[in-house]
């Protein structure tokens, strides 16, 4: 077998070998930032549980009483005055 | 000097050689020394043994390949699994509550259990000794969990944020390395609206399963399916990216969207509680639906400790799992059964008198009266006992005994709340002589104040009854909405008949028993009911004196029912007791909240201006009668005439 026959093969062995390895390299450092990426989802998924809760506690009937009535001064009104509507009849009656 | 060969010579070697003799080959070997007899024979043959040597072990080689390769790997596999391949449970998040707007009444979050592993637990005391102060737990506890006899123990589950931050800190000091504990996240169960409604969402165990209310009724659909994930790491923790990879997700657990509002849920257990506290009662109960639907808005039950104090809502869902005797507000199954049978008619008149002896009990009035002819509907606004019993007696046992079972009484509703009560609506045999004189006043019977209130949807319904619901579907975790399967609507009384004791209930809250019901802007119809207390037996209390139960029940507007509702106080003793001094005010303001919460419009008053123009007519809680002026809102000057025809 030619002498350069022999070297061509070499050389692509060790260029195949290299790339092999350069892969290899490339999957593993993807990998890692996959794996970072997966632990920032599960943070942000917690972070989104925690302020689905928090947005639910501010939205809390009994939160917003107590806010109202221990920092904003509010009392519930004795007498609560509401409007009344007069029937269309009554109306087409007086015009 | 050189020599050369020639062919001849070679001829010459070959004649002079002896010849060999006959039968026998010329031997090669050289002579076999006497040292030499034991040894292994030519270098052929040790050769060969070589050969056979390599042979078999290159044989046991590829069939120790094959077998690890091909015939049983999994043995290995699973050794190297078990030293590379981190199996991870991923938890199931529980579904949500949700009230009938989507508000969450019930959520689960991750929060994070410190735990420990004592075979990689290297220094007991220092670590009890700093994880003591964070996590709360003292340290003689910590230490015998961390030195005890297994793989696994809990040192704090579920534990704030702040505790698990503070921990996390400790954990990742490498100053104070602690071998062996470790966290792990866990689902929590959180109630955003604080002790709101309790007693229907119900609560879960530290393990995340419903024990009790809502949360135990729809426990198979709030879990969800735990899910799992593999990786294959290296020794630095990071995962191999061309290892074994395998997620099975986890199933969330579905929702359950309830019939409630909060917003009227909240208003219910404040209106109940401070009611309670101003009646110095031992407890109290609402309950607010809509007719039409069945569809439930609240159930508030709230308690005071020992009838003292301040009150609070109750973990107990008492307005479906408790029974009580409901007093006159029952009068009405007596009233429509007469009506429906065609005994007498909305017009008819009776003789009422003071007291009426049946069997060996004597049955009186609330307030002596004389004996007069009453109409029907006077019978229920002044809330007549003996004028009930008197109709009562003329469907007979067996008749009233059936109105009962036909307004669903003595069967649990179509709620299915756990532990409903049913009721206790006696068999026929069962009755005893006073049976048909206290029956149909609301005494010696037993209901659950939601069937009380479902005998009201019914009226309001134009007789017909629908059932009432709690649950308004469900969505499953992969987001699919399930609506809840109702009973169908069944017809008990005609309309001709319901119509006649809504106006006798209208009659009610206008000028009788229960004119503290009035809602402003909304013509009312209900009914008062006083019950005595049972003690053992009878209706004495252990401190010799008798106690009440307050009713009112009623709908609002009659003119097209758009909510109902009954309130019940337990055991008032600030002085009023009735159900109209006691119950019947939560019912106006409860009432005046969910109508405007609901969008339900007022009911046109007839008013005219003097001008003749029309004027917007302003009410107040109180019944007083304002007009709305260019100027403001000023005090109309007749408000008793102008309240009277409002209501």
């Amino acid at each position: 077998m030619p002498a350069r026959t022999v070297a061509l093969a070499v050389t692509l062995v060790v260029t195949v070998l290299f790339g092999v390895v350069a892969f290899h390299t490339l999957l593993v450092a993807n990998q890692s930032s996959i794996d970072e990426l997966d632990r920032e989802i599960a943070e942000q998924e917690d972070r989104h549980q925690q302020l689905v809760l928090r947005e639910a506690q501010l939205s809390a009937p009994q939160r917003i009483v107590e806010v109202a009535e221990r920092d904003l001064g509010m009392v519930t009104p004795a007498e609560v005055v509401w409007l009344e509507p007069v029937p269309v009849d009554s109306a087409v009656d007086g015009q | 000097m050189t020599t050369t060969f020639h062919p001849l010579d070679r001829l010459i070697a070959l004649r002079d050689r002896p010849a060999p003799r006959a039968g026998r080959a010329p031997s090669a070997r050289r002579p076999v020394l006497p040292a030499q007899a034991g040894r292994v024979g030519s270098p052929k043959r040790r050769f060969a043994a070589l050969l056979v040597v390599f042979g078999l072990l290159f044989a046991y080689l590829t069939f120790k390949i094959a077998d690890l390769q091909v015939i049983s790997p999994e043995r290995y596999v699973a050794q190297a699994d078990d030293q590379s391949v981190r199996s991870q449970a991923i938890a199931a998040q529980r579904g949500r509550i949700l009230d009938r707007n989507g508000a969450e009444l019930a959520l689960s979050l991750p929060q994070r259990t410190l735990f420990t592993d004592p075979r990689f637990v290297t220094d007991p005391v220092a670590t009890a000794r700093a994880l003591a102060p964070i996590v709360g737990v003292d340290e003689a506890t910590l230490e015998s969990r961390l030195v005890a006899d297994n793989s696994f123990g809990y040192l704090s589950r579920l534990m704030p944020d702040d505790v698990a931050d503070r921990v996390a800190e400790l954990l990742a000091d490498p100053d104070a390395p602690m071998e062996g504990v470790y966290v792990l996240e866990e689902p929590k169960r959180f109630l955003p609206g604080g002790s709101m409604a309790r007693g229907i969402l119900g609560t879960t165990d530290v393990d995340n399963v419903g024990v009790g209310g809502l949360e135990l009724m729809f426990d198979d659909v709030l879990t969800g399916t735990p899910g799992r994930l593999e990786l294959e790491q290296g020794p630095g923790g990071r995962t191999i990216a061309t290892g074994h990879h395998a997620l099975t997700p986890a199933t969330p657990g579905g929702d359950v969207r309830l019939t409630i509002d909060q917003a009227i849920q909240f208003e219910a257990e404040r209106v109940l509680a401070d009611q309670v506290e101003e009646m110095d009662a031992a407890g109290g109960m609402a309950v607010l639906a809509v007719p039409s639907t069945g569809e439930v808005l609240a159930m508030a039950s709230v308690l005071r400790d020992g009838g003292e104090g301040e009150a609070y809502v109750s973990g107990n869902n008492a307005a479906l799992t408790t029974v009580y005797e409901p007093g006159s507000v029952m009068k009405v199954v007596t009233m429509a059964g007469v009506l429906e049978e065609g005994l007498v008619t909305p017009e008819s008149r009776i003789d009422v008198p003071d007291a009426l002896q049946v069997s060996n009990h004597l049955f009186t009035e609330y307030k002596p009266h004389g004996l007069g002819s009453w109409p029907l509907g006077e019978i229920i606004s002044n809330s007549s006992n003996t004028g009930t019993i008197k109709l009562a007696q003329m469907l007979g046992e067996e008749g009233l005994h059936r109105w009962f079972r036909d307004f669903g009484l003595g069967e649990r509703t179509a709620i299915g709340f756990p532990n409903e009560a049913a009721g206790v609506v006696l068999d026929l045999e069962d009755w005893s002589g006073t049976s048909i004189g206290s029956m149909p006043i609301g005494q010696g019977i037993s209901v659950t104040p939601v069937q009380m209130l479902s005998v009201y949807n019914t009226i309001a319904n134009g007789g017909v009854h629908v059932p009432l619901h709690l649950i308004d579907g469900t969505t499953d975790g992969a987001g699919v909405v399930h609506r809840r399967t109702l009973e169908e609507p069944r017809r008990v009384i005609s309309p001709t008949t319901a119509a006649a004791v809504t106006t006798m209930l209208a009659a009610t809250v206008a000028d009788g028993t229960g004119v503290q019901a009035q809602v402003p802007g909304y013509p009312a119809g209900g009914k008062t009911g006083t019950a005595i207390k049972p003690y053992n037996g009878g209706y004495t209390g252990p401190d010799g004196i008798r106690h009440y139960m307050g009713t009112f029940v009623g709908f609002v507007p009659t003119t097209d029912p758009a909510l109902s509702m009954i309130v019940i106080i337990d055991d008032p003793r600030a002085g009023a007791y009735t159900g109209g001094a006691v119950s019947a005010p939560v019912f106006s303001e409860l009432a005046q909240f969910a109508l405007r919460r609901l969008a339900v419009p007022a009911v046109a008053a007839p008013a005219t201006a003097p001008d003749g123009a029309a004027e917007p007519v302003v009410a107040s809680a109180s019944g007083a009668k304002v007009r709305a002026t260019p100027a403001g809102i000023e005090p109309e000057a007749d408000a008793d005439s102008a309240a009277a025809a409002v209501h």
